[in-house]
């Protein structure tokens, strides 16, 4: 291997600089298409918002609380987004990946399987699972965005986190379905599908 | 620092397209040829040949593979690159006189 010895000239130093400018760009690119993508939670909060809407359309056509029909809704619509998450994966492992992609990966499908368990759990008979699901599912939220923040280094990802604990407390303290499935709505194309497109856009940037 | 010659840098990695190369693998496991060409924007002739010097030098490991029957080739550094690429750093820094 030819190595070359290197002398401390001004022209040596800019040359080093511009390396090391390099570097850093090509590592936080790297860093950034890897662990960043908002593909996700974008899919999510437009599939969970469109499944409560059908749930509100279902309540006032059925003019009662949820039914069969509302778990038709859930699984079908859960049914899509997983579905939408596997392709998305499998267009995403072609890109690079690192640790940070993996957790952030992991928090996610972690997250999507327990609340499928819970919802299976609750509509196969669990009355009061149900009910409680309606407080546990922003709770649990607001916790995969607290662990994203952390892992994908973004400050503002708490102040989410923070607003689904605060849904979480909202619908407890409301407990009317007529108002909740506004107030989910809401909260899953503002507090989900939107910072997965704040997240998008920044991964382009980046 | 005294103007005295400091540590030898790498000439197999200090051309530009390969120091892209090996920090954009430096800080992930992998990334496929494809990724490897828009991120650094240079054409496929060029990254193939920037690619298979690295290659040679044990810096990288090249692996490739058939998705939905269309080539793949995935891209990862190995010990011996991501040592070179620490051991680069570390020159450039100490020119610099950050370190």
């Amino acid at each position: 291997m030819s190595e070359t010895q290197q002398k401390k000239s001004p022209g040596n130093v800019s040359t080093a600089e511009a390396d090391l400018a390099l570097i850093r760009k090509m590592m936080l690119e790297a860093q950034a298409s890897a662990a960043l993508d908002g593909r996700y939670l974008v899919l999510w909060g437009i599939v969970l918002s469109l499944a409560q809407a059908f749930d509100i359309i279902r309540s006032i056509l059925t003019s009662g609380p949820a039914n069969e029909w509302t778990a038709y809704i859930w699984f079908v619509m859960l049914g899509i987004g997983i579905v939408g998450s596997i392709v998305l994966g499998y267009l995403h492992s072609r890109g690079p990946i690192n640790s940070g992609a993996r957790m952030y990966a992991s928090i996610w499908i972690g997250f999507c399987l327990t609340m499928c368990l819970l919802f299976t759990l609750a509509v196969s008979g669990q009355g009061a699972l149900l009910s409680s699901l309606a407080i546990i599912a922003p709770a649990m939220t607001g916790l995969a965005f607290f662990a994203t923040a952390a892992i994908i280094n973004l400050g503002w990802l708490r102040w989410v986190a923070l607003g689904w604990w605060l849904i979480a407390i909202l619908v407890s303290v409301l407990d009317s379905s007529s108002y909740t499935g506004f107030i989910y709505i809401a909260a899953y194309l503002g507090l989900m599908a939107g910072p997965g497109l704040a997240i998008m856009r920044l991964g382009k940037k980046a | 620092m005294p103007k005295a010659a400091l540590g030898p840098l790498d000439e197999i990695i200090h051309p530009q397209a390969r120091l892209a190369i090996m920090a954009y693998l430096n800080g992930i496991e992998g990334a496929s040829f494809t990724t490897l060409r828009d991120a650094l924007e240079v054409t496929d002739g060029n990254l193939s040949v920037h690619i298979r010097r690295l290659q040679d030098a044990g810096y990288i490991a090249v692996k490739k593979s058939f998705v939905d029957r269309k080539p793949k080739t995935f891209v990862t550094i190995t010990k011996k690159g991501q040592k070179a690429f620490v051991d680069y750093l570390a020159t450039l820094e100490k020119l610099l006189g950050t370190s």
